[in-house]
């Protein structure tokens, strides 16, 4: 538990895990059904979605559409100094995907090239399908923009990643 | 006293940088006393540098406060200004033939600085003085037994050996060239010269009186050409010409009161620009703050809108959250199965990396959010009304300013401007009264140089006369070199009486040497120094005096510096009796001697008084007799004290110590 009086939404669990629901139902086949999903993209994808001006300039990067961001989105105090420490928190998300695991909503398969790819069951997918409530809505469009990425390959998607930040810095 | 015959000292001017310094002189005693090193001497020094005399040592502050120096003179009761450099004794020497006051209305005649230098086109300062005093201009035999002998022209710096004893002369043995053999010789010529009775006297003189008459018809065609030049080119008269400057100094002195009148208007008129100016200052601050107000509010709205964004975005996201808790289920379990191999796998440090908030917590935060949201709206919109403020402010402050910017361009052309037009037009109106001014001045000087033709035509014409009858006089009655020596003699003897020496006889004048013997003992082999200062004096004195019985050829002009050297002043005391014994083998006691000396010198210039005649006596030295001081009293033209007390001069250059205290505690050069 934080010991701050008020709530920090980002750190709360259920919406965490909700964003990572919406991550594995969306972006964990392509068009052409084929699996892609690693904990490396996972990771990416799942900073990226968090953080809508940080993506418009990683798909600017990358020659994609850029999407319409509010003012809301990028107009606000935390993006004044982002937090990029989920960048590299391989352990935070891997708590989160023990307990999908547990209700049951993952599923896994195994690569030989890529290693293990993520996915989610019949059951997992249906109950990302039912998150539609609040900050639900804009965490959904800026996934679907994020299937133009699908295709990158995690090093090359690091890359963008990078650029983008020390563009922010300056 | 007579003044208006011989020469007469009237005033010695140092132009100095920061003052002119003056020292009158008066006919009959003269005295300058004070303590040493207060600039005595150096006022005769400069008295005889110019009246013709070798470069002369001077004190430093003289040097660095002086930069020439005039002596104003009457010859013969004609009023001469002598002018010339101080650090330059090489340079020609400015003769005006006016007084001291007059200088600026007249060219100078310019004179050569020695005899050597001197020919018959250049004449000399030697040679001027000479003519205007009136005597023969001769050439001395330089060995005067011989008839070819060669011949070197008289100097009025050979006659003034007799006329001045400095500090070194008085009492020396060495005084008036004694032991210079060749010299001796040609003083002895010079002192006939004085007496008249050189062989070649009679001849002399009708050779001058002929150059003089010569001279004279020159000046005289000079004179009518110039006139008649002057009148044909209508050249105006000094009296027009005087008027004119007076005139012209009249309209300059309304030209300035116009310009300071209009320097007045100027000023108040001013008053208009200042106060715009002062607005303009106003406006500038004015919009400085609202400058300031805006930028606050600005920021404030950044930093509110960002906030609100922040917080509509977190109400957002806990609603998402609530909604999750629904769907994937509020119970996390401790371990699961792994998805693939079935092992069993811990779910560790969940609340490290999370926050797990109860529902009614969150829902709390959603409510608390939601109102300070509304909050920041307001804050937000008060800025802004805020900021719409400043924002009018400003506009309407910059059209103010540009306005006032506007007037004050308007009021500087409108009203400065024509003044400026009319400042330009009356100074370019004074500098072209000023030239006038100049060329007037200029044409009163040619005047005034034709006048002092004239006066130099009528004084050639004196002249002339005055040596026809001194001819006369010598071819009638031809002095004799016997006669002159036994009259000085005589003189001498009285001289000598009145300041009571003891074993006072055989005085005279030795029939060679020409020097004075007493006691049977020609001057230079005199011992006692006290004794050849009185004798020294004398002799010079007794020169003087003869001008009472006959007329020489010398000024009627004597200045002695240090009359008491080699004498003591003071009263004598029983203590010092043995000294005072030894040194008054001579006569009465010193200072006694010293007091009948100064006497003396007073009783020949009060003979020259009786007589009607001009003489004039200046005398130097540290202090003067007791209780002469008392009966001098008016006499004294100089008196100096070195500290200052009695409120007296401090030297000759009397700013001195002022000067040097400045430049010390300035150290900055001027």
């Amino acid at each position: 538990m934080t010991s701050l009086p008020y709530i920090q939404p980002e750190r709360e669990l259920h919406y965490n895990l909700g964003v990572l629901l919406l991550v594995l139902g969306s972006l964990a086949e392509t068009k052409k059904r084929k699996k892609i999903l690693s904990i490396d993209r996972i990771q990416s994808f799942y900073f990226l979605t968090t953080r809508p001006s940080l993506l418009n300039r990683v798909l600017l990067l990358a020659n994609k559409n850029q999407i319409n961001i509010d003012e809301s989105d990028y107009y606000t105090v935390g993006n004044l100094s982002p937090n990029i420490e989920e960048l590299f928190d391989r352990n935070r998300l891997l708590t989160m995907l023990k307990i999908l695991a547990s209700k049951n909503f993952l599923s896994i398969e195994y690569s030989n090239s890529e290693g293990f790819l993520f996915g989610l069951t019949e059951i997992g997918k249906l109950k990302s399908q039912e998150l539609t409530e609040g900050y639900f809505q804009k965490i959904s469009y800026f996934i679907e923009l994020l299937s133009e990425l699908q295709s990158q390959t995690p090093t090359k998607l690091n890359g963008y990643i990078n650029s983008a930040l020390r563009q922010e810095v300056r | 006293m007579n003044t208006s015959q011989g020469l007469l000292l009237k005033n010695l001017v140092l132009h100095g940088h920061r003052k002119d310094y003056r020292v009158p002189f008066y006919p009959g005693i003269n005295i300058i006393y004070g303590d040493a090193d207060t600039g005595k001497s150096s006022i005769l020094r400069l008295v005889y540098y110019l009246l013709g005399g070798k470069e002369i040592k001077l004190d430093k502050e003289i040097t660095s406060s002086v930069k020439y120096a005039t002596l104003e003179i009457h010859i013969n009761g004609h009023p001469y200004c002598i002018s010339r450099d101080i650090f330059n004794a090489s340079k020609d020497v400015d003769v005006y033939f006016c007084e001291l006051s007059k200088i600026s209305e007249t060219f100078p005649e310019k004179y050569k600085s020695s005899v050597s230098k001197g020919d018959d086109q250049n004449k000399s300062l030697s040679d001027f003085l000479l003519e205007v005093l009136e005597f023969p201009s001769v050439r001395l035999k330089q060995a005067p037994t011989k008839d070819s002998s060669e011949t070197a022209r008289l100097s009025f710096l050979d006659l003034f050996k007799f006329m001045y004893l400095d500090q070194d002369d008085v009492g020396s043995a060495n005084m008036l060239d004694i032991g210079n053999y060749v010299l001796e010789t040609k003083n002895r010529e010079v002192l006939k010269y004085i007496f008249n009775v050189l062989d070649s006297s009679i001849s002399e003189l009708e050779v001058e009186i002929s150059k003089k008459t010569h001279d004279k018809t020159q000046l005289i065609t000079q004179y009518t050409a110039i006139t008649t030049f002057l009148n044909q080119t209508e050249f105006k008269d000094t009296e027009a010409l005087d008027e004119e400057i007076n005139n012209i100094d009249l309209i300059k002195i309304e030209l300035k009161e116009q310009i300071s009148d209009l320097n007045k208007r100027m000023t108040s008129d001013n008053a208009l620009y200042e106060g715009l100016k002062e607005a303009l200052n106003t406006i500038s601050l004015k919009i400085e703050q609202q400058e300031d107000t805006k930028n606050s509010t600005l920021r404030n709205i950044e930093r509110f809108t960002r906030l609100l964004n922040e917080y509509q975005n977190d109400i957002e996201r806990i609603k998402a959250g609530l909604s999750a808790k629904e769907i994937i289920g509020r119970d996390i379990p401790e371990q699961t199965n792994c998805p693939i191999c079935e092992t069993s796998i811990e779910i560790q440090n969940l609340s490290e990396k999370f926050d797990i908030p109860s529902d009614t917590r969150l829902k709390n935060e959603l409510t608390s959010i939601t109102r300070r949201t509304k909050d920041l709206k307001q804050l937000i919109s008060e800025n802004r009304s805020d900021l719409e403020k400043a924002n009018n402010l400003l506009s309407a402050l910059y059209l103010e300013k540009n306005k006032a910017r506007e007037m004050i361009d308007d009021e500087l052309k409108s009203s400065i401007s024509p003044y400026l037009a009319e400042r330009d037009a009356i100074i370019s109106e004074l500098a072209q009264i000023d030239e006038r001014r100049g060329k007037a001045v200029h044409s009163l000087r040619v005047r005034n140089t034709q006048t002092g033709i004239a006066d130099q035509i009528g004084r050639l014409a004196g002249n002339i006369e005055n040596l026809k009858i001194k001819l006369d006089e010598l071819k009638k009655n031809s002095p004799s070199l016997d006669d002159v020596m036994k009259d000085l003699g005589i003189d001498l003897n009285n001289f000598i009486k009145d300041v009571k020496i003891k074993n006072h006889y055989g005085v005279g004048i030795d029939n060679k040497t020409f020097f004075p013997v007493v006691r049977d003992t020609e001057y230079r082999k005199i011992n006692s120094g006290g004794l050849r200062t009185i004798v020294s004096i004398g002799y010079l004195t007794s020169i003087l005096s003869q001008k009472l019985r006959k007329d020489t050829n010398l000024p009627g002009l004597l200045m002695v510096d240090t009359v008491g050297k080699f004498l003591g002043k003071t009263p004598e005391n029983p203590e010092s009796d043995q000294l005072a014994t030894l040194n008054d083998a001579d006569g009465v006691a010193d200072p006694e001697k010293y007091k009948n000396l100064f006497e003396a010198l007073i009783k020949t210039a009060e003979k020259f008084d009786e007589n009607n005649k001009l003489c004039q006596i200046i005398l130097v030295d540290n202090d003067i007799p007791q209780n002469v001081a008392f009966e001098i009293q008016g006499l004294e033209i100089a008196h100096y004290r070195s500290n200052g007390v009695n409120g007296l001069p401090t030297g000759l250059i009397d700013d001195w110590d002022s000067v040097d205290t400045n430049n010390r505690s300035q150290t900055q050069p001027e």
